[in-house]
């Protein structure tokens, strides 16, 4: 590189952390919706989302931030049992053949809170922590990762070294179930809380009652990254992420059909997953100005010891119409395989195998997104946005281990919904 | 402070044009949009540049920079806007292997550029180089420690950070329309003009400095100037001796052009390489051609 660009980055450094010494507070809120709905016009869950953050910026490489989110979800999700050609009861509620048995009980409010900051040891590094905490009436989390970030020549390449962790508990509307027993044996009562942490019940009642109740999962998670400035236009990075997860991973709420031979369900038991995950990430994306647009390329792969691959491509381009509005369409596409203890249901009379989930999030699946972004600034202080992408989630619908009755229906109905986000961001 | 006044002037259809004086200069701020926002972004953009001036001037003891002078020999807590022009000075300091230096100010307080003052004497410069030399300085976690005796100069880097700085900022306050800023000749234009038609600036002729010697048309970007013949000492033979110093002999540099004109991205960019040409001595043209800029030597 010249002399001319080095000394035009460093103005350009120069200039960004004085400039923005001027933008004191920023603020930004959203409020994201959707409702699913799947190809057998079942009614999925509707979320509505508003997000807020606060940021006080110093400089460009010293700020806090302190963000709320409220999530609303309601409606109804696969509970893992299999469409079937006859009526199917589970207990409080009843689906018509043909149907993806869908739980209807699926209504849960979500409060989080982040609290991140930004501070600079010197002028060649700094750190980035955070604290997260978030609250459902079934699901309790609370979080702190820390990052270190040091800039090397003339601060075009930097490397990120950081590590999280975050401590998890679920304690499930109903108790917990024991794994592979049958949704209609008679509920547990709620003596076998030996199962639970010793700092509370599933019940929720009572005196122990205890700021994370229920069953514990922990996350311990590192990342390292570098990020690399090719020229004045390009940006390049890549991250890489290790994941270590520890506890109850088992979704309380999901079951499994048990069919017999002419692929009918003569029973419903409950999943169980693994105790241990370790999850791996890697994550490239290239950034570079075109005119005074840009194009964004990322793509991701993921995988995981209990054998789900995933590899996701993503394409952001950002359009400026003027001065005024701008226009950002995006093209994600991710396709994962499923986990090896995926089952579509489980034969009656064969052995238990030691684990097994129905969850179609654990199914081979593509989910594509298409959409676009609309933003007007209105002034210097005040820009508005929209953000508006279809997604549509696929899988396979007729695998072939499905045997009888199961051929006859769909496994694996396509889900397709429009996400709609509005957004207001500026500064005081 | 007494009070200091700035004009605002219709120059064409939806055009203004602000001036005022600042950093010994006359100051022009170009800007397309209506007569009351024009005179508002105007009056900003004079006492911001204003304010910069105050901050980094050498030549007031209650300056920002003055302070930090007075304090040589201690630590010092720096504000994050010092802190980043320090650190802009660092890196220019390494990019130009030390001769960007703004630890001249060392020598630049027994400098007196005024057309007829001579030179301090030779042996004077000797002594003070043991002060001088950005490498003596540590900056660390935004704290500063300048030894004792020692000064710095933002002289070679104030005017062109205003420039830029006001220019960037009037771009955030203005969605649309041209912006031009010009402090004496020191220029970026952020903003291509709404017609499409070039922003026009003239060259200052250093022989006779009422006609320009050259006119540059430019949709954006910035120019900059080193060297003039208005601010020189005189030698004993009453030769001009210009104001950009050698770090490593605290004397101007000799053998090199009046003045080069630098033609790039931003007007604090074009700053620096004009200087370090300049700096270059004879060699100046050849490091320019070098460098793949537009440039214009006198």
């Amino acid at each position: 590189m010249q002399l001319k660009e080095k000394l035009g980055l460093a103005v350009c450094s120069l200039l960004t952390a004085t400039q923005s010494q001027a933008a004191d507070w920023l603020y930004d809120a959203s409020v994201l919706s959707y409702s699913e709905k799947d190809s057998q016009q079942q009614d999925r869950v509707s979320v509505i989302e508003p997000v807020i953050s606060v940021t006080k910026q110093n400089a460009v490489d010293d700020y806090v931030q302190f963000q709320a989110v409220y999530d609303s979800l309601s409606g109804a999700s696969p509970n893992g049992a299999n469409a079937a050609g006859v009526q199917q009861n589970f207990n409080n509620f009843l689906v018509r053949p043909g149907f993806t048995p869908l739980d209807p009980g699926f209504n849960d409010t979500r409060f989080a809170f982040n609290l991140n900051w930004l501070k600079p040891f010197d002028r060649l590094s700094r750190y980035l922590a955070g604290l997260s905490f978030s609250s459902e009436t079934d699901y309790k989390s609370a979080g702190a990762n820390f990052s270190y970030l040091q800039d090397f020549d003339h601060k075009r390449t930097t490397l990120t070294f950081g590590g999280a962790y975050s401590y998890d508990a679920v304690n499930p509307h109903g108790g917990f179930h024991d794994p592979f027993t049958s949704i209609y044996a008679l509920p547990a009562t709620p003596a076998p809380q030996t199962q639970t942490s010793p700092s509370g019940g599933g019940t929720g009642s009572g005196e122990s009652e205890s700021l994370f109740p229920g069953k514990i999962k922990q996350t311990f998670e590192g990342i390292f990254g570098i990020s690399h400035v090719l020229n004045r236009f390009t940006l390049l990075n890549f991250t890489y992420g290790l994941s270590y997860v520890n506890g109850y991973q088992t979704d309380p709420y999901k079951i499994i059909s048990v069919i017999d031979s002419a692929g009918l369900p003569v029973d419903y038991v409950w999943e169980k997953r693994p105790g241990t995950r370790l999850k791996q990430t890697l994550k490239g994306s290239f950034i570079t100005a075109i005119g005074r647009d840009s194009l964004h390329l990322n793509y991701r792969y993921y995988w995981d010891d209990w054998g789900i691959h995933t590899n996701t491509y993503d394409v952001k381009y950002h359009l400026g119409l003027g001065s005024l509005l701008y226009l950002v369409p995006h093209y994600r596409l991710s396709q994962q395989t499923q986990a090896n203890f995926y089952r579509l249901s489980l034969n009656n009379g064969q052995a238990l195998p030691e684990f097994a989930s129905a969850d179609y999030r654990l199914a081979d699946m593509t989910t594509t997104t298409l959409g676009s972004m609309f933003g007007v600034r209105l002034n210097a202080k005040l820009t508005l946005t929209a953000n508006i992408e279809q997604i549509r989630q696929t899988g396979n619908n007729h695998p072939a281990i499905a045997i009888g009755d199961q051929r006859r229906h769909d496994m694996f109905p396509d889900l397709t919904f429009w996400a709609l986000t509005f957004g207001v961001r500026g500064k005081w | 402070m007494t009070e200091r006044n700035w004009q605002c002037q219709q120059k064409g259809e939806g055009l203004w044009l602000g001036t005022f004086e600042a950093m010994k200069s006359p100051c022009e701020i170009w800007l397309e949009t209506g007569e009351e926002n024009a005179r508002a972004l105007i009056q900003w953009a004079a006492s911001e540049t204003w304010r910069i001036e105050e901050k980094y001037s050498r030549f007031r003891s209650d300056s920002v920079l003055s302070q930090i002078n007075q304090q040589a020999g201690q630590w010092q807590t720096l504000d994050m806007e010092t802190l980043s022009l320090l650190n802009f000075a660092d890196e220019c300091w390494r990019l130009t292997d030390g001769m960007i230096d703004i630890t001249v100010g060392t020598y630049l307080k027994h400098w007196h550029f005024d057309s007829n003052t001579r030179p301090p004497p030779r042996k004077l410069l000797k002594q003070l180089a043991a002060s001088v030399g950005w490498e003596k300085i540590q900056l660390q976690q935004g704290n500063l420690l300048l030894p004792e005796g020692m000064q710095l100069d933002l002289g070679g880097i104030g005017k062109e950070y205003a420039v830029d700085a006001v220019a960037l900022a009037l771009a955030a306050k203005l969605a649309e329309g041209g912006i031009m800023v010009n402090f004496g000749g020191d220029l970026m234009a952020i903003r291509a003009k709404l017609d499409q038609s070039p922003w026009t600036v003239g060259i200052e002729n250093i022989v006779a400095d009422e006609s320009a010697v050259k006119v540059i048309s430019l949709f954006r970007g910035a120019i900059a100037t080193s060297g003039s013949t208005k601010r020189y000492a005189v030698d004993k033979r009453g030769r001009p001796l210009g104001h950009i110093l050698n770090p490593k002999t605290g004397w101007p540099v000799a053998h090199g052009p009046a003045s080069v004109t630098v033609i790039a991205d931003t007007a604090t960019q074009c700053g620096m390489l004009s200087t370090y040409a300049m700096l270059q001595g004879e060699q100046a043209e050849d490091f320019l051609q070098q460098q793949d800029v537009r440039f214009l030597l006198q």
